[in-house]
């Protein structure tokens, strides 16, 4: 059974350089933005994101900076379920899983 | 503090700046996510989160919060503002009414059929070491769903529901309980943020301005929870929120008065 721990270790990283990222990712989107003047919209979906980063669009930026964020908890879970299938444990990978379906299932029920 | 984000930056955001409650929301729910994400790399380090039980208790969490999200999306937001004010009042008679149980051990008969969740953890003010069982399993889990339903549907992380439940029916001690709840509350609030991003109702700036602030104030915040007692802690907060509801509940007067 992994102990408490080793799950800490591995959910560690994850969390710090989640936040970094995004954190780097918004900070610079809101530059941009003060520069472009920023109009308070929507987001960007999510085709039209890599286009927007090379045209230096901030709220391409922004947005990844937000999915990003969005995706830090979500790691975790992943990153956890790694390790409970490493050491065999077998009840907590499902249980894992479980919430990862959950996420999943919301992804589609936010695209209808 | 595992509590209160949400239940700050939607009033702000509706009183303060007059921003719609579902755009709110949204906001909130990823201000909700930067306060787990922010606070949780602290509490994880030093080893108070139990991550077992968090992800155990996550199977629940995410199921309510896709139901509250979907309801809040198709929702009149006069409603969700009433919702909310309700919310407020009740959370502030919660903490000044709670109390800390504490069972040592030996106490708990620990529920390790279904899943084994003890934990320990060390104290950070007294470097106490602290073992504990976990119970009531069944209806941590039926509480959980509830925590869910209320982040999605007004963008709160529901820690209000889960570290009472967690602490009375669970016996987590009240420390572990907030950073588990904390650490949870990213889960169940992604869950409803990708239904907010997929219905447009994320608004980008407003979102990474809420998520840049939140970051800064969760990183005060657990240092705060590490340096006082949580009594202290729950008194200087409920104070707060009764201010927040009365000037909710003056705002939702003159809504029905512009009606």
């Amino acid at each position: 059974m992994a102990g408490q721990e080793k799950l800490c270790r591995v959910v560690h990283p994850i969390l710090k350089w989640g936040m970094l990222l995004s954190m780097a990712l918004l900070i610079s989107g809101l530059f941009l933005g003060v520069g472009a003047g920023i109009e308070m919209e929507g987001t960007l979906p999510l085709e039209k994101i890599p286009q927007g980063m090379i045209d230096l669009d901030p709220l391409a930026f922004v947005t990844l900076g937000l999915l990003m964020l969005i995706a830090t908890p979500l790691t975790r879970v992943l990153g956890a379920l790694c390790l409970f299938l490493s050491e065999k444990d077998w009840k907590f990978a499902l249980i894992s899983t479980v919430v990862l379906s959950a996420v999943i299932l919301a992804v589609f029920l936010g695209a209808v | 503090m595992g509590l209160g984000g949400g239940l700050i930056i939607i009033p702000l955001l509706t009183l303060g700046f007059g921003i719609p409650m579902q755009e709110a929301i949204g906001a909130s729910l990823i201000g909700v996510i930067a306060t787990s994400t922010g606070a949780a790399t602290k509490y994880v380090k030093q080893g108070l989160t139990n991550v077992r039980m968090a992800l155990f208790l996550e199977m629940s969490t995410t199921v309510g919060s896709i139901i509250g999200a979907l309801v809040a999306v198709y929702t009149n937001q006069t409603i969700l503002f009433l919702f909310f004010s309700a919310l407020l009042v009740y959370a502030g008679f919660t903490m000044l009414r709670r109390t800390e149980l504490f069972f040592s051990p030996d106490e708990v008969n620990a529920e390790t059929q279904m899943v084994d969740l003890s934990c320990r953890y060390t104290d950070p003010r007294s470097s106490h070491e602290v073992n504990y069982g976990v119970k009531g399993l069944k209806k941590g889990l039926a509480y959980s769903s509830v925590a869910g339903m209320l982040s999605g549907l007004l963008g709160v992380g529901g820690g209000l529901v889960k570290v009472p439940v967690m602490n009375v029916c669970m016996c987590v001690p009240l420390k572990a309980a907030t950073a588990t709840s904390n650490f949870m509350i990213g889960v169940t609030a992604l869950t409803g943020a990708i239904i907010f991003y997929g219905h447009g109702l994320l608004n980008a700036y407003l979102c990474a301005a809420v998520a840049l602030g939140v970051f800064a104030g969760a990183y005060i915040g657990t240092m705060l929870n590490a340096k006082y007692s949580s009594n202290q802690l729950r008194k200087g907060f409920a104070i707060l929120l009764f201010i927040v509801a009365a000037s909710m509940i003056l705002k939702t007067a003159g809504l029905w008065g512009g009606a």
